[in-house]
């Protein structure tokens, strides 16, 4: 018996009325038909799918306006308290049986097209970074002392300084890796701001069920939190999401991001996550025959890792030449590596056009492979499953993510990485170097990212990571000062 | 087994089929033996197909049926010429509009003009002209002598010459002559003479937006059509064509059998249309549907495993046209379609799949750096 799935999340107070569950949609994504909205029939939950909501700008309003009579007590609440309520609520969904990580895992394959064992890592092993440990340091490193969030702390000089959210926040996600969105709430939450969360169409899942599962934990923290999952582009909505609003924080395309820059209050926080992606560096050291396997594998769990869907992900990786092995040797490593991460971590479910860029990637390169020896193809068997493309020229490599991954051997890393990167929004660089190597290319690798980390964990930035080089909640509060001499 | 034969022999052989009619149905037998015929011959002359049919392992010695045939992908188009000849010497040279991928057009050389030409007029009176009529042309793109290189515009240009009564360009380099169209429909209306506008869609829904804004309609006489081709790529508003059909009827007054959608690409001679008016003029009702001429055949094969697609599933769509003997017959394209009745429907670019927010695929990003 699963209790009825709601995919959106309402604060205290908003009429019930308005947020009829008119419209259900089921397992998968574009089956919609009409259902009665009773959300009784016990025993048959496992049946229905998820409900949904349709958003009226009315019902907005209502829920801003909820949140903003939310806000003093929230203000109120020590962030110590705020920290163990987020911590327990991650805590729950690690439980078996818990309700929050039932309805993640049964659902979370359809609905955002991760497998199950994807949804299960992020939830193990990615999320408890955002636990009291985590959260603490990661305020620590931002704020220096996170008891600025609850009042004035002598800063010296005679100096007494607080920390105060910039207030209500709308987040806009983009329905990329699970963890973004929460940890996005988590640091609304932090600096004591209500938070009206969009939910992209692609995981309508995630927020939801985190200010549900934190209800349960702390309803007077999950008070503080809406989530309205609109259609993006309701121009209308829109306007009504960021009315008032302190700060405005967009995930998304390019286009998203300057259309919500244009409507966002001329005082408001604008903070911008737009179109991003990551490449892999492999130095000629790492190319040795006995490295060469490990760092193959490396590369591959960043490629499988959430299907080369966030800005995290490796599309390209530029292997440097000189090394002990081919680049047809590693890319036949990589290709294993894939094939076994194609069983233990499998890929998420794709629609029929996805398959086809895949397929029609496949055959260009295949086609090039014929006319050019340099160029070379690994792909899974009978599946899209992966593919590994060997480009000798990186101005011709593509990707069309969900595990296609181009390999180009370039002379240099030195003079290479600016040559095939400069102009990419390249949010992070993953490196197999040697530590000197690395030493030597930290400055030119500086010019073109924000992030650089070993390979393998591209996927898994630490809870400090300065997202595209902005901190996480420095960015949200507005210091208040006191001069008492 | 199939041998080489020489170029006149199979061209004749095509073009029999091609005059036997684009719906008189060719057997299977028929098709297969013609076709295995053409893969070895330009297995012996093409040289970049043949090293990707190595690559492949195919060679006509080792296959029976067509549909075995190595497909080059679209994509191949934009690489180098695919082509059974020098192709200095092309009769006619295609290339695909707008920005691709690698910065690249793809590029389609034809030796001779007849297959295409052929097959282009045979197959456009059964959609559009079965019922004997020959209307004055009014065309919503740019001539051939203007764009040479526009398979379209070819198009245009012999089907102006060998099927039309009188044809007018309303598209130059200057743009679209908003005013001259409107003063020569309203003519039209005034004739009581049945016209057949032609065009690309994204032209169309131009000159529908005019019309709106300035509450222009017209009652065309009957028996009046249209045919519209191609996608919006930004280069409009995006309609959908539920709407664009409702607008074509009420800006036009134009009657819903009357419209035709066609299909068609640069990388093949022959091109593909609703069967609105066919089944009209053969008073039978059947579901919407786009229909091959018999020289040509049409596969849909399931994306994610390569295989054919079930009935009524939606998969990538693969042709084998015959017409297309000077370069490769075996297309597959990136076009995302289902088999429906005795046609296919067509149901967009698997490119369209929708990112997600922030996300973007290397290919997309780079596309959109080159067009900005």
């Amino acid at each position: 018996m699963t209790p009825p799935l709601d995919l959106w999340y309402l604060p205290p107070g908003v009429a019930p009325s308005l947020a009829l569950p008119h419209l259900v949609q089921h397992h998968g994504r574009g089956s919609t038909d009409r259902q009665s909205p009773s959300p009784n029939a016990l025993g048959e939950g496992q049946e229905r799918g998820p409900r949904r909501i349709a958003i009226s700008p009315e019902l907005a309003r209502a829920a801003t306006a909820a949140l903003d009579r939310v806000a003093p007590a929230l203000t109120a609440m020590p962030v110590r308290q705020i920290i163990a309520a987020i911590d327990g609520a991650l805590a729950c969904w690690r439980q078996a049986g818990d309700p929050g990580r039932a309805a993640l895992l049964e659902h979370g394959p359809a609905l955002i097209g991760y497998s199950r064992e994807a949804l299960t890592y992020a939830i193990d092993m990615m999320l408890p970074r955002f636990g009291e440990d985590g959260l603490v340091e990661m305020l620590r490193g931002e704020l220096d002392d996170p008891a600025v969030l609850d009042g004035f702390v002598p800063a010296g000089g005679g100096l007494r300084r607080m920390a105060r959210g910039s207030g209500r926040q709308l987040h806009v996600f983009a329905g990329t890796v699970p963890t973004v969105p929460i940890f996005s709430l988590i640091c609304g939450l932090l600096v004591k701001s209500p938070v009206l969360a969009k939910p992209s169409s692609h995981d309508p899942l995630f927020p939801a069920v985190f200010a549900q599962t934190l209800a349960r934990i702390e309803p007077r923290l999950a008070d503080a939190l809406a989530v309205l999952p609109w259609p993006g582009g309701d121009e209308l909505l829109e306007r009504e999401a960021v009315t008032g609003a302190g700060a405005v924080i967009i995930y998304g395309s390019d286009e998203t991001v300057a259309a919500y820059r244009a409507l966002a209050p001329a005082r408001a926080r604008f903070i911008g996550y737009g179109h991003a992606l990551s490449i892999a560096a492999v130095a000629r050291e790492a190319l040795t025959g006995r490295a060469a396997p490990a760092t193959a594998r490396r590369l591959a769990w960043d490629v499988a890792l959430f299907d080369q869907h966030g800005c995290l992900s490796p599309q390209l990786a530029l292997l440097e030449s000189g090394g002990e092995i081919e680049p047809e040797t590693f890319c036949a490593l990589l290709a294993d590596a894939l094939a076994g991460l194609a069983v233990s971590l499998p890929r998420g479910a794709l629609d029929p056009a996805d398959h086809a860029r895949i397929r029609a990637l496949r055959e260009a390169a295949r086609f090039r492979s014929a006319m050019d020896p340099g160029v070379r193809l690994w792909e899974s068997d009978g599946s899209t499953a992966w593919t590994v493309i060997l480009q000798p020229r990186a101005d011709q490599a593509g990707g069309c993510t969900n595990r296609t991954i181009t390999v180009s051997p370039i002379d240099d890393l030195t003079s290479g990485l600016p040559a095939v990167c400069s102009g990419l929004p390249l949010s992070c660089i993953g490196l197999a170097a040697s530590p000197t190597r690395a030493r030597e290319l930290e400055p030119v690798m500086a010019r073109l990212t924000t992030r650089i980390c070993p390979l393998g964990r591209m996927q898994e930035p630490p809870v400090t990571w300065r997202h595209d080089g902005r901190p996480n909640v420095a960015d949200l509060v507005d210091w208040v000062e006191i001069e008492t001499v | 087994m199939p041998r080489d034969r020489s170029t006149t022999e199979l061209e004749q052989r095509i073009l029999a089929a091609i005059h036997t009619g684009a719906g008189a149905p060719m057997s299977d037998d028929a098709f297969n033996r013609l076709a295995l015929d053409v893969f070895a011959f330009q297995y012996a002359r093409n040289e970049p197909y043949r090293r990707y049919c190595e690559l492949r392992r195919a060679t006509p010695a080792s296959l029976r049926d067509w549909r075995d045939v190595p497909a080059v992908p679209t994509a191949a188009f934009k690489e180098l010429p695919l082509t059974c000849f020098p192709p200095e010497q092309a009769a006619l040279v295609f290339t695909t509009s707008g920005t691709t991928q690698e910065g690249r057009q793809g590029t389609h050389y034809l030796a001779s003009a007849k297959l295409y030409d052929a097959s282009l007029l045979a197959h456009f009176e059964a959609a559009l002209l079965a019922d004997g009529a020959r209307p004055p042309m009014l065309v919503l793109a740019q001539s051939p002598e203007e764009l040479p290189h526009s398979s379209l515009s070819h198009m245009f240009g012999v089907v102006a010459r060998e099927l039309a009564e009188d044809c007018a360009y309303y598209v130059d380099a200057a743009g679209l002559h908003y005013d001259a169209l409107a003063r020569d429909l309203s003519l039209a209306e005034a004739e009581a003479k049945p016209l057949m506008l032609l065009g690309t869609a994204f032209a169309f829904v131009h000159f529908l937006d005019y019309c709106t804004e300035r509450s222009l309609r017209w009652a065309l006489p009957k028996r009046s059509r249209l045919m519209d081709t191609g996608g919006f790529k930004g280069r409009s508003r995006e309609v959908p064509r539920d709407e664009l059909y409702r607008l074509y009827r009420e800006v036009f007054g134009l009657q819903a059998q009357y419209l035709v959608n066609e299909y068609g690409m640069t990388e093949l001679c022959s091109q593909f249309y609703d069967a609105t008016l066919i089944d009209h003029h053969a008073r039978r009702r059947r579901p919407p549907r786009k229909l091959a001429p018999s020289w040509c055949r049409v596969q849909v094969l399931n994306p994610e495993t390569m295989q054919p697609a079930g009935d009524g599933e939606v998969g990538m769509l693969r042709f084998f046209d015959l017409s297309n003997l000077s370069s490769v017959a075996a297309v597959q394209t990136e076009d995302l379609g289902r088999m429906v009745a005795d046609g296919f429907e067509v149901l967009g670019r698997a490119q369209g799949a929708e990112a997600r927010g922030c996300s973007i695929a290397l290919d997309d990003l780079l596309l959109a750096q080159r067009q900005a």
